[in-house]
């Protein structure tokens, strides 16, 4: 099947039509907006045949998930859908009655969504989920439905299905239900799978079983239709991949060459920013990728405001798609320009204060600021057993270096940054910071020292009062009110909006208004303005798009150049706490399994968890750059 | 993204900015009725010339006319005149009644936040006794022991107004005692008196505010009630649920007596609720957190 779509796509012309289980040509969706009706997805093209994988890529926003919706009817109730050929294995898709997508969803496109908390219904049980789809298209007469049910669990490794089948979603762990959202999506034998980020909010290793799962299922003949903003699904599955962006296909080619070679500006800048093995140390952001996408208003390239390579024709009309190789076609006229090599950080503010001045720091201990030792934490489940979720974890955080803390969710790393942060006592071992008792301590005797250790958090607008505005969510970690005068908190809030790269005008907006990473920029200005000699920051880039992820993770780097902070640094992405860290520390189910200096824990994994992780890691598709 | 990509869902802001400024035909004229209503209360001699309380038996229980738009009652009082100042003593305990509610509600539910396991406890299970009684048999209780008037009223119904609030306030106060922003305040090295002024206390009373809005209109209608059974403000003050409660007697042979009354407590309520209502949605709009 494989080998079949080498052929396959090189041909994206009227002729396909009779082979490709989807074929799809001048695909618009549209949503009325508040300056009348807008092209959300804007001229799209492609088609799949039986075991083929498409993936489309694309930050949030760019109209990845519309496509894929529009292919089966629920782009939504405003949307317009139009295209000049929208087929499904020899049915025309345009102008079907709700009666007839009915037919279609499930019977011969299977859905899968990313949340399968949202997408399975909480009061029915998993097994009822699967036997729905099972007794709306017919595929086994009723009486058999219940044993086909198991049996589909079975095949989607569901372990003990007769047990699962009897739960609630909730009662299952989200790999699990995901496996049974799979298996809902497949009970009826569609011959196309959508997947719409269908391993976004699991775990490495969960993940890399249910792409195994859906590997399988190409194997034996489903296309594939995946949409994803993470490239490194992508590889593992795809044989074609098309980049969106703004609602277009920008590039669409054979994977390997496309991540290989990318042509289009924005496919090499998506690259770029991935923080992946031979990029270490290196900027991950173009120098000019801080601009967002802006629609050009004579209707040129989208990407042009952002693009290093535009020119003034590329402002002026929007290029076409035009072909660079087999089955390859790219929408820039510009793609053999060299594109401009990765940068070294360079320190290029200076602020007036750095962390941990001298005299802070007691000489003679190598720079630590942070040691705990032998921490230990207990829970009580509502069942009354207690839990560790922290069991005898040992570091020292030293100034200007970042610890890497990687683990799976429920391995205990947010519960290790709330022990370091003092804002939950332990219940053995204890805390030192700058050399003092830290915790466990009295609060009003750690309150003096609480500016010394800030945090940036996962999600800033959870962190933020509803109320305030940008300034005075600075404001409030600079100090006590009337401590200074409103002009000079003024200056400062300022000064430490410029230090992350925003200017002061965001000191009257609201965070609401912002962007996901300018969220996020705020959370860092207002973690640095107590001035603190440690920084913890709890996955302060998952949130986020690859090329923004990309330009924070820039930011840390050049605050920790100039400041000389120490990084307790938490995520569950290997990439980007081997683009972070100096040291780095291995957590699974409580303990530390493994640590030291990332360089040497990449080579030498020693513990077997670590290696599966790493071998988890998606070998980078592209050559290794000279900095 | 940006306004070229307007695939993500209207943001937050855009769908708070738009429900503050679109003001559909209802709500525009419901706040156009509250400020009438309003200036009646308080100046009630910028409708009529009419005493309410000035008695022509001469003229007693006849129709509307020109000279008395809404007729006059058995007294030959006009009917139009004590349904303006009828306004002020409805609305004022009303009011009333809701602002005893929310400052003792809200503080009831701040102290049983805060202070301690006991304490929420004993204010939580006073706060269920009070709820298992009907809000008006309360409010009877209440003015039972004090004795009816316009001030009693407002307290009677206020009072029952109490647990409800508290234990809204309570709830709140404790979601935002754990939350990231107050985790925050506590890095930032504030001290918890601080933290409750500056982040709980605000937070956990904006929503109860909106809900205070609507809650009026049900007060006006308990007011009503209590003054309908001889327990609100006595006589010959005007008020519109002791002119209900009069025009009963008379329905059969003239209809204006009870009819103007009830029109206003309704039109009235009517439009509180319609205010309430939008003011409830724009604040959802404003921030996707909280429990309305």
């Amino acid at each position: 099947m494989a080998g079949s779509s080498v052929e396959g796509q090189a041909r994206r012309t009227a002729d396909v039509a009779g082979d490709a289980l989807i074929d799809v040509e001048g695909l618009r969706v549209g949503f009325p907006g508040r300056h009348g009706p807008t092209d959300v997805v804007h001229d799209v093209g492609f088609s799949l045949r039986a075991g083929e994988c498409l993936a489309i890529v694309g930050e949030s926003g760019s109209g990845k998930s519309v496509t894929a919706r529009a292919l089966v009817g629920l782009a939504g109730r405003a949307a317009t859908v139009n295209a000049r050929r929208l087929r499904l294995g020899g049915t025309d898709l345009t102008g079907l009655s709700d009666k007839e997508w009915r037919r279609v969803r499930g019977g011969r496109i299977g859905l899968v969504l990313q949340d399968a908390l949202q997408s399975l219904d909480p009061l029915r049980l998993v097994g009822a989920e699967i036997a729905e789809t099972l007794a709306n298209h017919r595929t086994v007469p009723r009486p058999a439905i219940p044993a086909r049910v198991i049996e589909l669990l079975e095949q989607f490794r569901v372990p003990e299905p007769e047990v699962r089948a009897r739960q609630h979603p909730h009662e299952l762990s989200g790999g699990l239900r995901q496996r049974a959202l799979i298996a809902a999506a497949m009970a009826a034998n569609p011959d196309v799978l959508i997947a719409d980020e269908p391993t976004t909010a699991l775990d490495l290793s969960v993940q890399a079983r249910i792409l195994d799962l859906l590997a399988e299922r190409k194997a034996d003949g489903t296309a594939i239709l995946l949409i994803s903003h993470d490239l490194s699904v992508v590889t593992r599955l795809a044989d074609r991949v098309a980049v969106m962006f703004a609602g277009r296909f920008v590039e669409h080619g054979p994977a390997a060459e496309l991540l290989a070679e990318p042509r289009h500006p924005y496919t090499r800048e998506l690259l770029a920013a991935l923080p992946a093995l031979h990029a270490k140390g290196l900027r991950l952001s173009s120098a000019r990728g801080a601009g967002a996408a802006g629609q050009v208003p004579g209707g040129g390239c989208a990407f042009a405001a952002r693009c290093p390579l535009a020119i003034a024709a590329c402002r002026a009309a929007e290029p076409e798609l035009a072909e660079v190789g087999a089955g390859h076609s790219v929408r820039c006229p510009r793609t053999a320009e060299p594109w401009p090599g990765p940068t070294t950080p360079e320190v290029s503010r200076r602020p007036s204060w750095t962390a941990a001045p001298a005299g802070t720091v007691p000489a003679g201990n190598g720079g630590v600021v942070l040691a705990a030792s032998g921490l230990v934490k207990s829970f009580r489940s509502p069942d009354r057993t207690t839990r560790r979720v922290v069991d005898d974890v040992s570091f020292e955080l030293t100034a200007g270096e970042t610890h890497g803390l990687i683990g799976e969710s429920g391995a205990g790393k947010t519960t290790v940054a709330q022990l370091v942060l003092g804002l939950l006592e332990p219940d053995a071992g204890s805390v030192r910071l700058l050399g003092q008792e830290w915790s466990p301590a009295r609060e009003a005797a750690r309150r003096p020292a609480r500016r010394q250790i800030q945090l940036v958090p996962q999600d800033p607008m959870a962190a933020f009062d509803p109320r305030y505005p940008v300034g005075a969510v600075i404001g409030e970690a600079l100090g006590t009110a009337g401590s200074r005068t409103p002009r000079r908190q003024k200056a400062e809030v300022a000064e430490l909006l410029e230090l992350v790269g925003l200017d002061e005008s965001f000191a009257a907006r609201r965070p609401r208004e912002l962007s996901g990473g300018q969220r996020q920029r705020v959370a860092i200005a207002r973690a640095l303005a107590p001035r603190p000699a440690v920084l913890v920051c709890d996955e302060p880039v998952s949130a986020l798009d690859v090329s923004v992820q990309a330009q924070i993770l820039d930011l840390f780097a050049d605050i920790q150049a100039w400041s000389g902070v120490a990084m307790l640094f938490i995520s569950h992405d290997l990439g980007v706490i081997y683009h972070v860290s100096d040291q780095i520390l291995v957590m699974r189910d409580a303990r530390v399994v493994e640590s030291g200096r990332v360089e040497d824990v990449f080579a030498r994994p020693r513990h077997p968890y670590t290696r599966e992780l790493i071998e988890g890691l998606p070998r980078s598709p592209l050559p290794p750059r000279a900095p | 993204m940006s306004a070229s990509v307007p695939l993500a869902p209207l943001s937050l802001s855009d769908r708070a900015g738009a429900g503050i400024r679109a003001v559909s035909p209802a709500v525009a004229v419901a706040m156009l009725f509250l400020l009438l209503i309003a200036v009646a209360a308080l100046w009630p001699g910028v409708f009529t010339n009419t005493s309410p309380n000035a008695v022509n038996p001469l003229v007693a229980l006849r129709g509307p006319s020109a000279q008395h738009p809404f007729g006059t009652d058995e007294l030959g009082r006009d009917i139009f005149s004590r349904v303006v100042y009828g306004t002020r003593t409805s609305l004022g305990v009303g009011l009333g009644a809701t602002v005893i509610g929310v400052v003792c509600g809200s503080a009831a539910g701040i102290i049983a936040a805060t202070a301690g396991r006991a304490v929420d406890g004993l204010l939580m299970r006073l706060c269920d006794i009070m709820l298992a009684f009907p809000g008006l048999l309360l409010a009877l209780v209440v003015v039972a022991a004090l004795g009816p008037g316009s001030l009693n009223a407002a307290i009677a119904i206020g009072v029952a107004l109490v647990p409800g609030f508290a234990r809204l306030v309570r709830a709140q106060a404790l979601m935002i005692r754990g939350s990231d922003y107050v985790k925050a305040a506590v890095t930032f090295g504030r001290r918890p008196v601080v933290i409750y002024l500056q982040h709980v206390l605000p937070n956990a009373i904006a929503p109860l505010l909106v809900l205070a809005t609507i809650g009026v209109g049900s007060s006006i209608v308990a007011a009503a009630s209590l003054s309908f059974l001889g327990l609100g403000p006595q006589p010959p003050s005007p008020d519109w649920g002791s002119m209900l409660a009069a025009g009963q007697d008379y329905l059969s042979v003239s209809w204006e007596l009870a009819v103007f009354p009830g029109l206003a407590v309704t039109a009235t309520v009517v439009a509180v609720n319609v205010v309430g209502g939008r003011l409830r949605r724009a604040f959802e709009g404003g921030r996707g957190v909280g429990w309305f």
